[in-house]
């Protein structure tokens, strides 16, 4: 595994909430991840945000590491749970605000 | 499926697919990433919403 990718693994392990986008929470640079950012802040739990813009190996690495083809990725306990549509889906079933919690909690 | 801008690069696409029956969305999604193969490379943005014929529509 390169270092980029030990690096990704090692972020989504030590934060419960992590959003790899494009741009800055204040500043996004594409309509998919604020979109994303503003759903996450909704929620109203502390979320680290990831800008691949400001790392270009990590753009490339972060889709090999979760084998998805786009950018946001969310990352709930560690785990990959989607993009920026599954974000706003899973919101609006009112599923992610209690995996959220939960990931949040347990650390 | 809707071409968002006209431009040819930002779609908007619903697919309902047997294939999709007991799978997690990050699963459905990625058969559709799969079938668009290296389409995706010239696609800008692509809204995805997916569901297998018995689920309720999203």
């Amino acid at each position: 595994m390169s270092d980029v990718m030990q690096e990704i693994e090692q972020e989504v392990r030590a934060n419960p909430v992590v959003v790899y986008m494009k741009g800055t929470p204040r500043f996004p640079m594409c309509g998919f991840s604020a979109a994303t950012v503003e759903v996450l802040s909704e929620i109203g739990v502390p979320f680290k945000a990831i800008d691949v813009l400001a790392q270009p190996d990590k753009r490339d690495a972060i889709k090999a590491y979760t084998n998805w083809p786009t950018i946001p990725q969310v990352f709930v306990g560690g785990k990959f749970v989607g993009g920026c549509d599954i974000i706003r889906e899973l919101h609006a079933r009112g599923e992610l605000a209690p995996m959220i919690r939960a990931a949040s909690s347990d650390s | 499926m809707a071409d968002t801008t006209g431009a040819g690069d930002h779609f908007d696409v619903r697919v309902t697919a047997p294939a999709f029956a007991g799978k997690g969305l990050v699963e459905q999604h990625r058969l559709v990433y799969g079938a668009l193969g290296d389409l995706m490379r010239e696609v800008h943005a692509l809204s995805l919403h997916t569901r297998a014929p018995e689920e309720s529509a999203p």
